[in-house]
């Protein structure tokens, strides 16, 4: 078992919490998507794992390790993590931004070298964007900045991937070849963790998914347990029926209160 | 552009070492190009005396070390400039900007004023520096505007604070030798260095440059924001401290020794970034060569250019506001 967290609270006020005694967990080898509302609490418990927020009370583990005994560079070789947005100040061609990920193997006053620069490209090459190496980071499509991101968790060589939304702000064919490349590293063993706003490819891309609502876990488990008419108008608060397709494969959300004027 | 580097940098170097060769035959005095690299050399290796005792007082006391300062000085500052736009992850932070030289100056006033020999001067104007720069960014952070624009407004408002605290000095020195000191110093000069200044200076420079240097890969991962820097295994926060010291102590110890020279900071860096790209592996190294070529170049310029020496400062405030402004114009189409 990669993630746990027993009883994990987090509130950036004491009275009110993000998260409530959420007991989450995430297996190597499965992707677990983490669906809610926005404002439910997504992001920070992402966060809480990563160690980029303090003060939360329960407890963390990841590999079987406290998360709070780690030091940054440790816990970096545990976990990578995608952000939704990157814009950095200063615009690094695509490779220099994937040789960032060495960073937690190289010392305080040490450089990446020509091997670093070889295995960086064996990463974008995995995720089949090493053609992009030379071009600036900023200056590509946002579905080739996501992947490049996703390239440099590799990198990190860090077994358990967290993904902010990784597909929230891509077109189409991107959000297939994103979450198709997520999904296969999954199946190569990584234990991947994503937050998401659309419970469909939760349920076509996920082996577990976690619902959370008024920043409680409401339930994790099985996709087919979890992705329900009656837990979509729990989350969500809207009446949908679920149309299932290809024997179960898919499940899709069709409102129920009409057609949007298009009988 | 990438197979272009490696010419780059050797343009850059030749041309330095073309400077500093012509840096020691121009002035008042001309030396002859052959005596120029003798003089120097005779030095180490014993050569045939081919030049008059004045020549070598001319080269080796006075030319020597000026030309020496000029070059860590320049290299100084935009280093620290460098590392200031990658600390502070904006393109406008520079020693000037950020109110570090406007403290430093004040520190070096005071203590000027209280007749404290060079290293106390150097001492207090680190201490002055560091303070305004803690100032100077703790009230970016609280102000409401965008990042960029509060720290300019930040810097603006405790650099003329400082600066104004200068005046204060200026007004109570003693009018028939301190405040002539005071004021010809905070325009901003390299003549007069000799090696004993040149000694004094070094020691706190290359503590701060030294660190600099070393730590200019990690400094990139910063652009991503301090929370992806952390997930990628930096300790985002000792880092930027380490840093913002290092850069502190260099700038600090170019002002205690020369006085004001602003613009270098800013401008430099940026001409780094335009030749070699945005990553502060090329952009330190280049900062600090690129800084000493400009300097010494300026410095050059503003002995002979006429009869009576023009104050440094001055001349790259010439150069540095224009570009400066030009800056501003381009916009952050980038952020």
């Amino acid at each position: 078992m990669s993630i746990r967290t027993s009883r994990l609270s987090y509130g950036y006020d004491p009275k009110v919490l993000v998260l409530e005694n959420v007991c989450f967990s995430a297996k190597d080898g499965e992707v677990t998507s983490i669906i809610g509302p926005n404002g439910v609490g997504k992001t920070t418990l992402l966060k809480c794992i990563l160690g980029l927020r303090e003060g939360w009370s329960g407890e963390i583990f990841v590999n079987d390790r406290e998360v709070r005994s780690l030091t940054r560079r440790q816990s970096s070789a545990l976990l990578a993590y995608v952000p939704q947005f990157c814009y950095p100040t200063f615009n690094y061609p695509c490779l220099d931004m994937v040789v960032m990920g060495a960073n937690n193997r190289i010392g305080p006053l040490g450089n990446p070298d020509t091997k670093d620069k070889e295995e960086a490209l064996a990463c974008m090459d995995r995720l089949g964007v090493s053609r992009l190496k030379d071009r600036l980071f900023l200056e590509v499509s946002g579905g080739e900045r996501q992947l490049v991101l996703i390239a440099r968790s590799l990198m990190q060589r860090a077994k358990t991937l967290l993904l902010d939304e990784p597909v929230a702000n891509l077109d189409l064919g991107n959000q297939f070849t994103v979450l198709d490349e997520v999904s296969k590293l999954a199946g190569e063993g990584y234990c991947v963790v994503m937050t998401t706003h659309n419970p469909e490819q939760a349920y076509q891309y996920s082996s577990c998914i976690a619902a959370f609502k008024d920043s409680r876990l409401l339930l994790e488990g099985n996709p087919k347990d979890v992705v329900t008419e009656e837990m979509i108008k729990t989350l969500y608060g809207v009446d949908v029926h679920l149309e299932s397709l290809v024997d179960d494969a898919f499940r899709i959300c069709l409102p129920s209160h009409g057609f949007g004027g298009k009988e | 552009m990438r197979r272009l580097k490696p010419l780059v940098w050797v343009i850059l170097i030749v041309f330095l070492l073309l400077l500093v060769c012509f840096s020691v035959m121009w002035g008042r005095y001309p030396v002859s190009i052959a005596n120029a690299v003798r003089i120097p050399f005779s030095r180490i290796f014993p050569l045939r005396k081919t030049w008059t005792d004045a020549m070598e007082r001319v080269v080796l006391a006075i030319r020597m070390p000026r030309i020496v300062m000029a070059m860590l000085a320049g290299l100084a500052l935009s280093l620290s400039g460098a590392a200031y736009q990658g600390v502070f992850q904006n393109p406008m932070a520079s020693p000037d900007i950020l109110g570090s030289s406007n403290g430093a100056a004040f520190g070096a006033a005071l203590a000027i004023l209280f007749g404290l020999p060079s290293p106390g001067i150097m001492l207090v104007s680190f201490l002055s520096s560091l303070l305004t720069v803690f100032l100077v960014y703790s009230l970016s952070r609280k102000l409401k505007t965008r990042r960029t624009t509060g720290l300019i407004l930040s810097g603006i408002m405790v650099g003329s604070l400082f600066s104004s605290g200068t005046s204060f000095i200026k007004l109570v020195a003693d009018p028939t030798n301190q405040l002539p000191a005071i004021t010809y110093w905070l325009m901003g000069s390299i003549s007069g260095t000799d090696w004993h200044t040149v000694g004094v200076a070094f020691i706190p420079l290359l503590l701060g440059v030294v660190p600099l240097s070393l730590l200019s890969w990690k400094v990139d991962l910063l652009s991503l924001g301090d929370e992806d820097a952390m997930v990628l295994g930096l300790d985002v926060n000792r880092f930027r401290r380490v840093l913002v010291l290092c850069s502190t102590l260099a700038t600090s110890s170019v002002i205690a020794t020369c006085g004001l020279i602003g613009w270098v900071g800013l401008v430099v860096p940026h001409l780094a970034r335009k030749l070699l790209g945005n990553s502060n592996r090329n952009v330190f190294p280049a900062s600090a060569l690129i800084g000493a070529l400009f300097l010494l170049m300026v410095d050059d310029i503003s002995r002979c250019a006429s009869s009576s020496e023009i104050p440094i400062g001055i001349l790259t405030a010439f150069v540095g506001a224009p570009f400066f402004l030009a800056l501003m114009l381009k916009g952050e189409s980038h952020q």
